[in-house]
């Protein structure tokens, strides 16, 4: 089953690769954001404002990227794995490089971000755990809206759906991730905030199996 | 109508509730005093009460403020209307804390309390010289009514009217969990139905308390939206079945709108009470029973509360439960109709 779901994960990404503009396209898209927060805000010295705008990059980047993960499968390709891949190996390759996916394009906007709008709010000690967070949540985003994009790649109203359904769904995780991060920038100390981080793991596992039990239903068409 | 009894049950419980709801009185309480801040020396506030009986009972109308533990005497100035009365007191330079409750008591309304009422400036930690005795002349009993609450004061009613929206929402979204799941391991045409319409019939309910919710909360809060985990619970919960119904209208064929549907409304329902029932309780809000605030059930939701809160919620929730089943009906009968053309 393993050596399954690494060929698919491997299939996942060649395939991105050979069509390399959809993963520049989405990586332009999460700089040009930073950028034209740079142009509205120059330097940013609130740890509130700071914070949450770069979260608000990061989701909107998951968006564009995941949401159009179902998309782009060709027909005969998908009767093909239909036939030779079990609905859970899938859901699970999909969700793995998804994750992989997210955590570049996370760290990306992050040092974007970094680069352009200062580190002004940061302390050095606030780093490792801000970066702990960063991987979660992307972690987080990718496993929840990879199940949602499926959801609505089912639908004939497109790529728009992934955002209707998909945000309400991932509130608890930002409400989570806010929580966090905030408590880092207010220099709350590490194990207090562990709690959160905790939440979001079981969080992010709880989605993962509701997945693999449920993406079987939407495989069958 | 031996079938139907829940129904005429459902009509008596309503009936009964809307006319407790708001037919009974509330009983008496201290809406504020003249003044907030006091300094020491001799002081003259006016306490403003609520439904009390300041004029007939001026007898044996008492007032005591306390600072911790030590209780200063007053003296009655005027009693100028019901629930209006002027009362004076001296202040000591020496105060254990500078924070003031006010207990007023008299024979019919007992004995009333705000805490906090005052704040004395300018004062030296330390032991009032002359505790003065409190001799509570009486106990009244208030009978039945609602509690008082401080800045609730008569949309204490509103529980019988709020709350149950959200409870008759979660069993019929319930209701539509259930079906989902039954939908996916048996996909027969009824658990759909059952599932869709309980969405639609609980989106009612979800507004229903939205609408009721905002409009207490512009009154005890001061804002018609507030941030609080309840509120960002209720709202992601409506966004979310507005999703489904949206996500439904998108797939024209039946069976795969069934499944879909099927599949999001199971993943929803599981996040959504992680939401609701998990996150709130590690979060701090404005709720009552949340973040310091008083829970309704300690002292708040006391004998006349409950005599009407608990008929409340179980004849919303019936009411609920009847209109999804009417509603099921209809559509059953229209399910077949489509599909008797169609054959």
């Amino acid at each position: 089953m393993f050596q399954r779901v690494a060929f698919l994960i491997r299939h996942e990404a060649r395939m991105e690769f050979r069509q390399q503009h959809t993963l520049i396209g989405i990586a332009l898209f999460a700089l040009s954001t930073v950028y034209l927060c740079y142009q509205a805000f120059q330097k940013i010295e609130q740890g509130k404002v700071w914070s949450s705008l770069l979260w608000i990059i990061i989701l909107f980047t998951a968006f564009s990227a995941i949401g159009k993960s179902f998309q782009q499968q060709q027909r005969g390709l998908r009767m093909y794995l239909y036939w030779n891949v079990a609905p859970g190996e899938f859901i699970l390759a999909k969700v793995i490089y998804n994750m992989g996916l997210m955590l570049l394009l996370g760290f990306l906007a992050f040092g974007a971000f970094v680069l352009f709008l200062g580190a002004a709010p940061f302390e050095s000690n606030m780093w490792v755990p801000y970066m702990l967070g960063i991987t979660l949540g992307s972690i987080g985003f990718a496993s929840l809206l990879t199940l949602v994009s499926g959801i609505a790649a089912q639908s004939e109203s497109g790529v728009g759906l992934t955002a209707v359904l998909g945000i309400p769904i991932v509130i608890p995780l930002i409400l989570l991730l806010n929580r966090y991060n905030e408590n880092i920038l207010l220099n709350v100390p590490f194990n207090d905030n562990l709690e959160n981080l905790g939440f979001l793991g079981v969080l992010t596992l709880g989605i993962l199996g509701l997945s693999y039990i449920l993406f079987p239903y939407l495989w069958r068409d | 109508m031996r079938q139907n009894w829940w129904k005429v049950l459902c009509i008596l419980l309503l009936v009964y509730t809307l006319g407790m709801t708001f037919y009974i009185r509330l009983n008496p309480g201290i809406i504020a005093v003249s003044e907030t801040t006091i300094q020491p020396g001799y002081n003259e506030l006016t306490l403003v009460g609520f439904n009390t009986h300041f004029e007939q009972e001026r007898e044996s109308l008492q007032i005591f403020i306390r600072s911790d533990s030590s209780f200063i005497c007053t003296d009655l100035i005027e009693v100028l209307e019901n629930d209006k009365v002027t009362f004076g007191f001296i202040t000591p330079s020496e105060l254990p804390s500078p924070s003031i409750d006010i207990f007023c008591n008299n024979d019919k309304d007992g004995t009333l309390f705000l805490g906090n009422a005052l704040f004395c400036e300018g004062i030296t930690k330390g032991a009032i010289l002359e505790d003065c005795e409190v001799v509570v002349k009486t106990d009244a009993q208030t009978g039945f009514g609602y509690p008082f609450q401080p800045r609730i004061f008569e949309s204490i009613r509103n529980l019988m009217l709020h709350v149950p929206m959200w409870f008759t929402m979660f069993i019929i979204l319930f209701i539509s969990f259930v079906s989902s799941i039954r939908y996916l391991s048996n996909p027969k045409k009824e658990w759909d139905l059952r599932a869709e319409t309980s969405v639609n019939v609980g989106l009612v309910f979800a507004f229903l308390g939205l609408i009721t919710g905002s409009v207490w909360a512009r009154f005890a809060w001061g804002a018609w939206w507030v941030n609080d985990p309840q509120l960002n619970g209720a709202l992601v919960t409506t966004l979310i079945y507005i999703g489904y119904i949206v996500l439904r209208a998108g797939i024209t064929d039946d069976q795969k709108q069934a499944r879909v549907a099927a599949v999001f409304n199971i993943f929803a329902y599981v996040i959504l009470f992680i939401l609701l029932m998990i996150l709130p309780r590690f979060s701090e809000g404005l709720h009552p029973g949340k973040g310091g605030n008083p829970g309704f059930n300690t002292y708040d939701l006391n004998s006349s509360l409950r005599a009407v809160f608990y008929p409340a919620v179980l004849g919303w929730i019936l009411l609920g439960y009847w209109i999804y089943h009417l509603h099921l009906r209809m559509n059953r009968l229209r399910n077949k109709l489509y599909y008797d053309e169609e054959l």
